[in-house]
């Protein structure tokens, strides 16, 4: 399950438009226990794609972003269950 | 009765995997942080064979839908066409005329531009990238620098090439947000600085006595002026002296297939 999740995030990072990647980045943080990979793609994202211009100047905008939703959603996650 | 606690060594090891990994992806944003070249050069060899396989399979499909497309469409599509291409042919010959005269009043001033412009495939653009950035099929192999101009539809200027591999580069488009662009407003000869809005748009601020109007056109101000975009709303304070002005790229850059570069002799 995480190996295939995992193939669907790389593949909709080089195919799909971006919002995609983070929607099933989004689920894989709820679905997948420690979802650590979030952010790998978050650098694989701004190494891709970004340039030093970045987004008003930060060019590390993926990277923020998935740590913020990595430790968000594993905080939501530990005190919700299903 | 005392019991000893016994050490919970589950959680132990779970706390050092989890330094591991911790660990692990700072030196992972570390590398790309001192490196930024380090994982493009990796991926887009990679990527690069991915994103034109992409191309056929997509290419084939949109072939395949335009082929059953009814005859009589096609056919009025064709007339329409034809007259359009006649009625821009004959707006060309005048364009053409102009920009010869144009470039011979230059060379007698002995001012020119400099350097050969090459054709480049767009592989990957928004919103696929989220970043106002395209990848493009040439490289150093080709004699591209970073800097190079980036054109689309012949004469817009779109960015410029930020950073160069040997078979891929990245650009920038201008209208990336936040960055800065000195232009001009070709009916009112007034200067300017446009700041990128994302997505092709921009805004610029300029005296609202300046007499810019919607539909104006927005060049780049160099020894052959190039076209940078089209006002689409002057929105003018009765407040204040100046007005903000917003205007987009004439080229979709949702839709570009093909750049041109300019690049250095």
């Amino acid at each position: 399950m995480r190996i295939a999740g995992n193939i669907g995030i790389a593949v909709s990072i080089l195919y799909l438009p971006w919002w995609f990647s983070v929607i099933f980045i989004i689920g894989a943080c709820f679905s997948v226990p420690k979802f650590y990979e979030a952010v790998v793609y978050g650098i694989l994202i701004d190494a891709l794609y970004g340039t030093k211009f970045g987004l008003y100047g930060f060019s590390y905008v993926f990277t923020g972003v998935f740590i913020i939703i990595f430790l968000v959603l594993s905080v939501v996650r530990r005190r919700l269950s299903w | 009765m005392i019991y000893l606690k016994r050490s919970n060594t589950a959680l132990k090891k779970s706390r050092k995997v989890t330094a591991i990994v911790v660990f692990f992806l700072i030196v992972l944003y570390a590398v790309h942080f001192f490196f930024p070249r380090f994982y493009p050069s990796i991926f887009y060899p990679l990527a690069g064979f991915a994103w034109t396989a992409e191309k056929s399979v997509v290419g084939w499909f949109s072939r395949a839908g335009n082929t059953i497309k009814s005859k009589s469409n096609l056919t009025l599509e064709n007339e329409r066409l034809t007259a359009e291409i006649r009625s821009n042919e004959i707006s060309l010959l005048l364009l053409e005329s102009l920009r010869r005269e144009n470039e011979e009043l230059k060379a007698a001033l002995g001012r020119k531009p400099e350097g050969d412009v090459i054709l480049a495939v767009v592989l990957v653009r928004p919103p696929v990238s989220p970043y106002d950035t395209i990848i493009i099929d040439r490289g150093t192999r080709d004699g591209l620098e970073a800097g190079n101009m980036v054109y689309a539809l012949g004469d817009a200027l779109i960015g410029e090439v930020t950073e160069v591999y040997a078979g891929k580069s990245k650009v920038a488009f201008f209208s990336t947000p936040g960055k800065k662009t000195n232009i001009a407003f070709d009916d009112s000869s007034t200067r300017a600085e446009a700041t990128g809005r994302g997505g092709g748009n921009f805004s610029a601020v300029a005296p609202a006595n300046s007499g810019i109007k919607e539909g104006d056109t927005v060049i780049f101000p160099d020894i052959e002026p190039h076209v940078f975009g089209i006002v689409g709303k002057v929105v003018v304070d009765s407040a204040d002296s100046f007005s903000n002005i917003f205007f987009r790229s004439p080229a979709n850059i949702h839709d570009i297939r093909f750049v041109e570069v300019r690049i250095s002799p």
